[in-house]
């Protein structure tokens, strides 16, 4: 069987054409084409600003004179399973690794295995139409070691498949069941001076895995969306594993690596409108976005959807509008990355593809999928069947001939989860049931027009399930304070969410009583309980016990054991994610450490997230689990937590005045009794 | 005691009228002067065919005869008159042209100057070798010679260089090596670091409450663990050499008392007067020629009722009081600087007021002395209780001190270790304690600093196989007061040593000053955060609370657990072991109750820790003659224990 698959890409972004891009760029740029242009400052009488400084500026630093380094970059952490498993006749894995600038790639290297019925077969390294490297299969563990001098590297993408070639004796029909070869710890070896980018369109890297923010010291609530605007952006742009996000509002940067290529620096400023990269003495540029008060999180906006198209290394860019995203109510198999499947073969042969419901653009009910394509016809004798599995359960069969077909399959909403994996079986049985190579094939073919088609509206019940599409085109996030540490929760929180999801999140940060107040989906972060105590979330943040209906207590959280809790419930008919703590550790702002690194979001469950400090995380259902939350009484600890500082300042004080009048006594420098007497 | 070594043979002096006296012996005298019967005189000669000291000695020594009545005698036969140096006292101004050390060492003391010469009063018999010393040490000839007692001597000397006196006692050690003393509890660089370190406390619980926490936490586990495994090593050490007796039974019935040298026995009182007699009765029981013994009771000036009890209790003429000069600090090391002062044994102990010494332990110390070489400056006796029975406190305090003496001692000498001394019965060759300085006055447990400065001079501390039974307290308020002051002398001793530990090292060693922290340091820093220790394990059992959890990561939690579990069962452990060695099995039981024994400690502690900063140098007096067990034994102390 061959399946026929493309990468999956941010298809949101490579929809639009380069030269669309750039012409909305410009547009930007230019007053006279108000469509790209928010209400604001900008008037129709204002002359283009044209770039400051077009080009390269002439101080950029290069990384001549560096000396050479190398990475090893482990698959695993760029979202690749470990180990990756190719089984079934003729199958194939594409694989896209990163390479930003400057860097080559040397060598694949890892481990095969392969099970004994492969010796004879061969396992195929393919960079485009190259082949790099055929590897003869033999049972047991081999080394990999597979050149990547001569692979082509594409738009900072060295994009790889391996092709699994079974020996010519192989049982197609039971070859895809008991045979199999598993990569482990693949890592690609990279050398090269990295170079940095010299313009705003080459800022980013093809991967990113760190992302420092430098914001003025008491940002403005627009100033905070358009940080979190850059967390969600950048978090698209790590590929398969979280981003680190660092945010500090005292714009002293901590020691970087200035020579890394994984990670970027922004700052927002205030003042006139300008966006430019600031080079350092060496290393990779700052990209600098200044902007007017109250502008910050548009003009960002402007920046990352067009930024890719702004050959320049600053301009002047004007406040762009958040575009309103509709919802789509329809979505192709194309736009989810497959514009096109086709399987041949005979046995059993499948396609699987993944969506979440963030990816169709919140949440939704009532999803049908349309099946559009064509095969080639079943032999007399033969047999075919069409399945359609949604997240295991089979919502679809029937038995299928040849030619077209146009199928509506309706999901039930029971199957219907946050996120979903739609399996497309096609079972063929050659006559006289010869499964071998070459005894006619049945071809396979699906439409990518073919597409899923849905209502807008809540088939989950409340919870973590619910998120991130309910978040979806845009929410609300309250901060109190707005401070760094509050400003760094909500980035976590963002990047775990957008990781989630394939479309881009739309955090709007707004004054916390407005946010308290606004009738959509919001994202809630303080650090004081008291600040949501009108909320009611399923569990009120202070010492409590959980009891069962029969009174037999389940869970306890004692006054003297500071948490963090993540809340998802429902609050005036929206969804609401409420981050809050009790006690003064540990850090709000250190939660994404305790998620799984693959897993993040997807490991939720349940509607509250309890993380004792010192302890490994909770998750409970609380609402509609039959339990009763019982508040503890404050103890002595908790007076005693608010009373410490004054302690601490009368100990200060009294240790002094003991210490100044206990000297003269017991540091005598000499006795008071005569001397001796001279002998 | 030169003044009794004058030949008491018939001496040909002049008399005043010029005539010769007829020559006569000084018991024959004594006895004609019916001062003596015979049958003494008899017993005494025979005693001095052993002894070979002089028949004078012997006669005061045994009680035979009064001080005055002796001298009166002597001063006959030597043909010269007595006098009464409290009726006629010498001209201060020309004592105080000579050192008073050169008078105790002469036993001549200038009286006054006429224009013949020099007027001598002196215990020694006046011939020429006498007046030509006397000529060379006071320049100029002696006109006139007069006997007087040694007591007299002593008592004018004390009485007429009382300051000076007092000086040498008090500041003498402060003065020759200040470095040593504990007059300064604290150097300028020892108080501030000791106030940064409670300042960066209280500045680290403000800014990271926790890690400090954890950071206090773990120092103290770590450092418990580190004393009990010390205290483990040493006393296994300890109990291994438990059999092995160094002094045999045999070489100390094979001495002869003319071998034996003079010893001196210094014993501070202070509001002792219920005890003096039993003291007295203590010291005659001792195994040593009375007339080779010179005991010296050091009362204070301002202590009128001991210092009756002991006139009253008739004491023999080897028995001198000295009134030491009521003056801060009034500290027993004080006292006993002062008795240093006046010593003229080669050897010389200190026992306290309650003491019953092994009556052979002086011949055993000597034999120390003479196996132990040149640098041995102290053999330590081992310290036990007569009414080890008598209460709870009694029990465990027997039990401390078996352990301490029969195996930590004994450890600490095998290993080479540091050894605090006991604060009694500690023996010494005289002149070499001159040397190390004496006591240092403003320590309360100056026992134990002795010992470290001894070896810290390079010399060495043993212990012998003898025991001298004490009081145990038997109130706890009394005991308080005693164990606060030790552990303040602990501190003290801690604090001066510390003042530079380099040099410590560079001297005694890096493993001796480890051990020496552990011990000396040690134990005042266990009694004290053991109680928080205690607290928190309490509070945790009690209410299950997790509040306690961040304290104690996991290298913080094995140790303490292991201080829980193993060091609290090795502490019990070593007190049991203590109760094998002398037999005390019905005792063993009891030192399961030994954390009950440690609150007392804590209590003590945080005492001393109080009186550190506020009274470094005020002796806790402990109340003497509280067990009812004082009255029921007469005899041997072991019996008390039976």
């Amino acid at each position: 069987m061959r399946v026929l698959r493309r990468p999956a890409v941010w298809t949101f972004r490579l929809r639009i054409p380069w030269a669309v891009r750039l012409a909305l760029a410009i547009a930007l740029f230019l007053p006279a084409f108000p469509t790209a242009i928010s209400a604001g400052d900008y008037s129709q009488g204002d002359a283009w600003n044209p770039p400051l400084t077009p080009g390269a500026p002439a101080l950029a630093p290069s990384g001549a004179g560096q000396p050479m380094r190398e990475w090893e970059v482990p698959l695993r952490e760029l979202g690749e399973p470990d180990p990756m498993i190719l089984y079934g006749l003729l199958s194939e894995r594409p694989l896209s690794v990163p390479i930003p600038h400057g860097l080559r790639a040397l060598e694949l290297t890892g481990r095969l295995r392969s099970s004994p019925g492969l010796a004879g077969g061969r396992l195929e390294v393919h960079n485009g139409d190259r082949t790099l490297a055929w590897i003869p299969l033999s049972p047991g563990e081999l080394p990999l070691h597979v050149g990547l001098h001569e692979g082509r590297i594409d738009r900072e993408r060295l994009n790889l498949s391996f092709r699994l070639v079974p020996p010519r004796e192989a049982d197609p029909c039971m070859f895809p069941l008991t045979e199999r070869v598993e990569l482990e710890d693949l890592r690609v070896r990279l050398e090269g001076t990295p170079e940095p980018p010299h313009t705003i369109a080459a800022f980013w890297p093809p991967d990113l895995r760190s992302l420092v923010l430098l914001l003025p010291p008491e940002p403005s609530p627009d100033e905070a969306t358009a940080a979190l605007r850059l967390v969600a952006f950048g978090t698209r742009r790590a590929i398969g594993h979280p981003l680190t996000v660092s945010i500090r509002l005292d714009g002293d940067l901590l020691p970087l690596d200035p020579w890394d290529p994984w990670t970027r620096v922004v700052q927002i400023k205030r003042g006139e409108p300008r966006t430019g990269l600031r080079f350092p003495e060496e290393g990779f540029p700052t990209l600098e976005i200044q902007a007017p008060s109250g502008t910050a999180d548009r003009i960002v906006e402007s920046i990352l959807r067009y930024g890719e198209a702004l050959p320049f290394s600053e301009v002047a860019p004007q406040p762009g509008a958040t575009p309103e995203a509709p919802f789509p109510r329809r979505i192709t198999l194309a736009e989810l990355g497959h514009p096109q499947v086709q399987m041949s073969g005979s046995g059993p042969m499948e396609f699987s593809f993944f969506f979440s419901q963030g990816d169709l653009g919140g949440p939704v009910r009532g999803v049908r999928f349309r099946l559009v394509g064509r095969m080639s016809p079943v032999p007399e004798g033969g047999r075919a069947s069409l399945l359609v599995f949604l997240n295991g359960g089979l919502a679809h069969a029937e038995p299928i001939g040849g030619g077209a077909f146009d199928r509506w399959i309706a999901f039930p909403d029971g199957l219907l989860q946050r996120d979903n994996t739609l399996i497309i079986r096609v079972d063929y049985t050659p006559p006289g049931g010869d499964c071998r190579i070459g005894m006619h094939p049945l071809t396979v073919f699906m439409d990518g027009a073919s597409y899923l088609e849905f209502q807008a509206g809540r088939s989950l019940g409340p919870g973590f399930e619910r998120f991130p599409q309910a978040l979806l085109p845009a929410f609300i996030v309250g901060l109190h304070p707005l401070d760094e540490s509050t400003l760094n929760a909500a980035a976590q929180l963002v990047m775990l969410l957008q990781r989630a999801t394939r479309r881009p999140l739309q955090p709007e940060v707004r004054p916390w009583e407005q946010a308290l107040s606004a009738g959509m989906p919001r994202v809630l972060i303080t650090r004081d309980p008291e600040a949501i105590k009108d909320l009611r979330p399923p569990l009120d943040p202070r010492p409590f016990r959980l009891l069962d209906l029969d009174g037999r207590e389940r869970f306890r959280m004692d006054p003297d054991r500071p948490f963090i809790v993540l809340e998802a419930f429902e609050h005036g008919g929206h969804d609401l994610l409420l981050l809050t703590r009790w006690g003064q550790t540990p850090e709000l702002h250190t939660i994404a450490s305790a998620f799984d690194p693959q897993l993040g979001w997807y490991g939720l469950s349940g509607d509250v997230w309890i993380w004792p400090a010192g302890e490994s995380p909770v998750e409970i259902r609380v609402r509609g689990a039959g339990l009763r939350v019982e508040p503890l009484p404050s103890s002595p600890a908790v007076w005693w937590s608010r009373l410490w500082p004054w302690a601490l300042g009368a100990a200060f004080l009294g240790l002094l005045v003991f210490l100044i009048w206990v000297y003269p006594r017991v540091v005598r420098t000499r006795p008071p009794g005569p001397a001796l007497p001279a002998s | 005691m030169e003044a009794l070594t004058a030949s008491t043979g018939p001496v040909q002096a002049e008399s005043e009228e010029g005539k010769p006296h007829p020559p006569m012996r000084l018991g024959e005298a004594l006895v004609a002067r019916g001062l003596l019967r015979p049958e003494d005189l008899d017993w005494a000669l025979r005693i001095q065919a052993q002894t070979r000291e002089r028949l004078g000695q012997i006669l005061l020594s045994r009680g035979l005869v009064r001080r005055y009545d002796l001298y009166q005698t002597l001063a006959d036969l030597w043909g010269v008159p007595f006098v009464d140096l409290l009726q006629e006292p010498p001209d201060p101004e020309l004592l105080h042209r000579f050192r008073p050390e050169e008078i105790l060492e002469s036993w001549i003391l200038p009286l006054r100057e006429t224009p013949e010469g020099l007027e001598i009063a002196t215990a020694r018999r006046p011939d020429a070798a006498l007046l030509e010393e006397a000529a060379r040490r006071f320049g100029g000839p002696v006109a006139r010679v007069r006997a007087t007692t040694e007591w007299d001597i002593r008592r004018t000397l004390l009485r007429f260089f009382r300051t000076d006196v007092l000086a040498s006692a008090t500041y003498g050690l402060y003065y020759r090596r200040p470095e040593e003393s504990a007059h300064t509890v604290f150097t300028r660089s020892q108080f501030f670091a000791f106030a940064l370190a409670l300042m960066g406390t209280l500045l680290g619980l403000a800014l990271a409450p926790r890690l400090t926490l954890v950071l206090l936490n773990g120092l103290v586990n770590f450092f418990f663990m580190a004393s009990v495994v010390f205290k483990f090593v040493v006393s296994m050490v300890g109990a291994r050499y438990e059999r092995e007796t160094p002094i045999l039974e045999e070489e100390v019935a094979a001495l002869k008392d003319e071998e034996l040298p003079r010893y001196t026995i210094l014993v501070p009182v202070y509001r002792e007067a219920s005890v003096i007699g039993s003291l007295l009765a203590n010291l005659k029981r001792l195994d040593y020629p009375p007339e080779k013994l010179e005991i010296l009771l050091l009362i204070e000036e301002d202590d009128r009722e001991t210092l009756e009890a002991a006139k009253a209790a008739r004491p023999p003429g080897n028995v001198c009081f000295i009134l030491i000069p009521d003056q801060i600090p009034k500290t027993k090391p004080k006292a006993c600087n002062v008795g240093l002062f006046f010593a003229s044994g080669d050897y010389l102990v200190i026992y306290d007021a309650e003491d019953r010494p092994d009556p052979d332990q002086l011949k055993k110390a000597v034999l120390a002395f003479r196996k132990g070489g040149p640098r041995l400056i102290c053999v330590q006796a081992a310290l036990n209780y007569f009414n080890a029975r008598e209460n709870f406190l009694t029990r465990m305090f027997t039990l401390e001190y078996s352990y301490w003496f029969d195996y930590m001692l004994p450890g600490l000498y095998r290993l080479g270790m540091p050894i605090p001394l006991g604060g009694t019965s500690n023996h010494f060759p005289t002149e070499r304690l001159r040397e190390l300085g004496g006591w240092d006055p403003f320590n309360v447990t100056e026992d134990a600093d002795l010992g470290i400065r001894a070896i810290v001079e390079g010399f060495e501390v043993g212990v012998i196989p003898s025991t001298t039974y004490e009081e145990a307290n038997t109130r706890v308020g009394n005991w308080i007061r005693q164990r606060s002051r030790w552990i303040k002398g602990y501190m003290q001793t801690a604090l001066v040593h510390a003042r530079n530990p380099w040099r410590l090292i560079r001297r005694i060693g890096l493993r001796r000053t480890l051990g020496f922290f552990l011990l000396v340091a040690g134990t005042p820093l266990t009694f004290l955060s053991a109680p928080w220790m205690w607290l928190m394990f309490a509070w945790w059992a009690i209410t299950r609370t997790h509040a306690l959890d961040p304290f104690f990561p996991p290298p913080v939690l094995y140790v303490s657990l292991f201080n829980l579990l193993i060091g609290n069962a090795i502490g019990i452990y070593l007190n049991m072991l203590a109760g094998f060695k002398r037999g005390y099995y019905d005792l063993i039981p009891w030192a399961l109750l030994n954390p009950i024994y440690w609150v007392l400690h804590s209590i003590a502690a945080y005492k001393a820790l109080w009186q550190l900063f506020t009274r470094p140098f005020y002796w806790e007096k402990t109340t003497h003659g509280l067990s009812r067990w004082l009255g029921d034994i007469h005899g041997n102390p072991e019996e008390g224990n039976a």
